[in-house]
């Protein structure tokens, strides 16, 4: 029964691409292919794209900007949330930092990014997916912080365990499902981001790349990167699912 | 040998301890009785250094506590052996080992929190109090979970723990039976704000020839007992 279940949901699926295919292809025939290509035209451009070094190169360099803002809002963002999560005056002092990278919309980002950094190396796309993802860290690891178990810490305390063995054995179990959802949510920004981010701040990347088939009114290509961006997303997201699973099973 | 000097401490506006004064002897078992919310824990916790006082001075001079909470509070993502090594400055395996099979936890020394008894749990804490590195043991009604029958067994071999250790402990219960068997002094506290209604001293060969022989200080206890908590 339940075999035939997932075997179901599976077939579900394929047929949901499926029709999906064929809307695609339904609504290429209606509107022209100037302004929609065909799903056919559309793996075309894709067969030659990957034949193509700059291809690969735009990917890689995205890839690039993206894991390292990314990282940086990680490295940054993690220590920082257990600080304010902590202690309340230290909550209080980044407390306007805090609202002021959740709130500002992205496009202001955008555009003081390509002010600051320029159009150079891709500084004010790490710069904005930086920006964009540090505010989810902060909150979920504070949150987290604040979750702790106190009569555990009094446990420690009493113990006198040694900063080490807290690390270990106290915060990083406790915190871990906050932060690994803070990264959830920051990794489907951070592939959303790097491409606009890149649109109006570089002359390489993904995002620079979508700009120049955007001028030359090429729309099978700017599909194909859009799929490429897909992948980047669902791909992460599927990794830091795996994480998530054999560290919860580790410390459940 | 003073331990708290002239305490005050108050929750938000319960006045618990008001001036309280209590000395102890190195290396004597303190039990202390007294009707439920007087304050028990909280003096336990002053002990600990977990709550500061509002007057009054805690005087520890240099002695390490070690703590067996009214909850086990151990950690759910450690095995009992890891949640015991975690308390362990050196590497203990042996007397740990020992103590597992004291306490009739050896089978479970690779087995997590959750998939322990209530009762199970209580003698990995106890074992934990044990084996941390301590002068002074703070036991908050330990026994709870437990059977008579283990219950006793417990007893006769946290006495024997404490003979060969020398370590002194403070042990709170609201059973007289208990108190009376492990205590070398039982203190009666009254309800809050707490004082010592009464100490009676039990020496040894009144312990060694059990309860039955204590049954005239039991009553003398129960009088006190109901009368503070009216
Ligand atoms: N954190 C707290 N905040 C407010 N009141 C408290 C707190 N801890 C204890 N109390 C109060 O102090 C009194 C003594 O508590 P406690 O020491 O736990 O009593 P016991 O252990 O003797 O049962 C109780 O009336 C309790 O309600
Ligand atoms: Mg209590």
């Amino acid at each position: 029964m339940k075999d035939f279940i997932i075997r179901n949901k599976r077939a579900y699926l394929l047929i949901s691409i499926f029709i999906f295919i064929i809307i695609w292809q339904i609504s290429s025939v209606i509107v022209g292919p100037l302004i929609m290509p065909s799903p056919i035209e559309t793996i075309k451009t894709l067969a030659y794209f990957i034949t193509q070094p700059d291809f690969w190169k735009d990917i890689a360099i995205s890839m690039g900007r993206g894991v390292l803002g990314f990282f940086l809002a990680v490295l940054i963002g993690t220590p920082l949330g257990f600080w304010m999560g902590l202690r309340e005056e230290i909550e209080a002092f980044f407390y306007p930092f805090l609202v002021l990278t959740q709130t500002t919309p992205t496009v202001s980002w955008l555009i003081l990014g390509w002010l600051w950094f320029g159009t150079g190396d891709g500084a004010a796309a790490i710069f904005i997916i930086w920006i964009i993802v540090i505010p989810f860290i902060i909150v979920n690891v504070m949150e987290g912080t604040k979750q702790l178990d106190q009569q555990l810490m009094e446990m420690a305390k009493v113990f006198r365990m040694p900063l080490k063995k807290k690390i270990l054995h106290f915060y990083i179990p406790q915190i871990f499902p906050y932060w690994i959802a803070g990264c959830s949510i920051g990794s489907g920004l951070t592939w959303k981001g790097v491409a606009m981010a890149e649109l109006l701040t570089a002359r390489t990347g993904i995002g620079a790349a979508m700009g120049v088939a955007r001028i030359n009114l090429e729309i099978a290509q700017v599909i194909v990167w859009s799929g490429i961006l897909v992948l980047l997303g669902y791909g992460s997201s599927i990794l830091i699912k795996r994480l998530e699973v054999v560290f919860t099973k580790k410390w459940r | 040998m003073l331990i708290l000097n002239h305490v005050t401490k108050e929750y938000d506006d319960v006045m618990v301890l008001k001036d309280f004064s209590f000395s102890i002897e190195k290396g004597k078992i303190y039990s202390i009785l007294g009707p439920s919310g007087c304050g028990k824990t909280t003096i336990l916790r002053l002990i600990a250094e977990l709550e500061k006082p509002d007057k009054g001075q805690i005087e520890l001079r240099g002695q390490k506590v070690s703590y067996v909470f009214q909850e086990p509070r151990l950690l759910p993502w450690e095995t009992v052996r890891k949640n015991l090594e975690l308390v362990c400055p050196k590497k203990e395996s042996k007397k740990i080992e020992q103590l597992l099979e004291l306490m009739e936890l050896k089978e479970y020394s690779d087995a997590y929190p959750k998939e322990l008894s209530g009762g199970m749990k209580q003698r990995v804490s106890i074992m934990r109090g044990f084996l941390y590195p301590h002068d002074i043991l703070l036991m908050d009604e330990p026994f709870q979970a437990l059977d008579l029958k283990l219950k006793a067994k417990l007893i006769r071999e946290i006495y024997s723990l404490h003979q060969s250790m020398g370590n002194t402990i403070l042990f709170v219960t609201h059973d007289l039976d208990e108190a009376l068997l492990l205590g070398d002094e039982i203190i009666i506290l009254s309800p809050k704000p707490t004082s010592i209604v009464k100490r009676f001293t039990i020496d040894a060969s009144q312990k060694e020839r059990g309860l039955e022989n204590m049954q005239s200080i039991k009553e003398d206890m129960t009088k006190i007992l109901n009368h503070a908590s009216i």
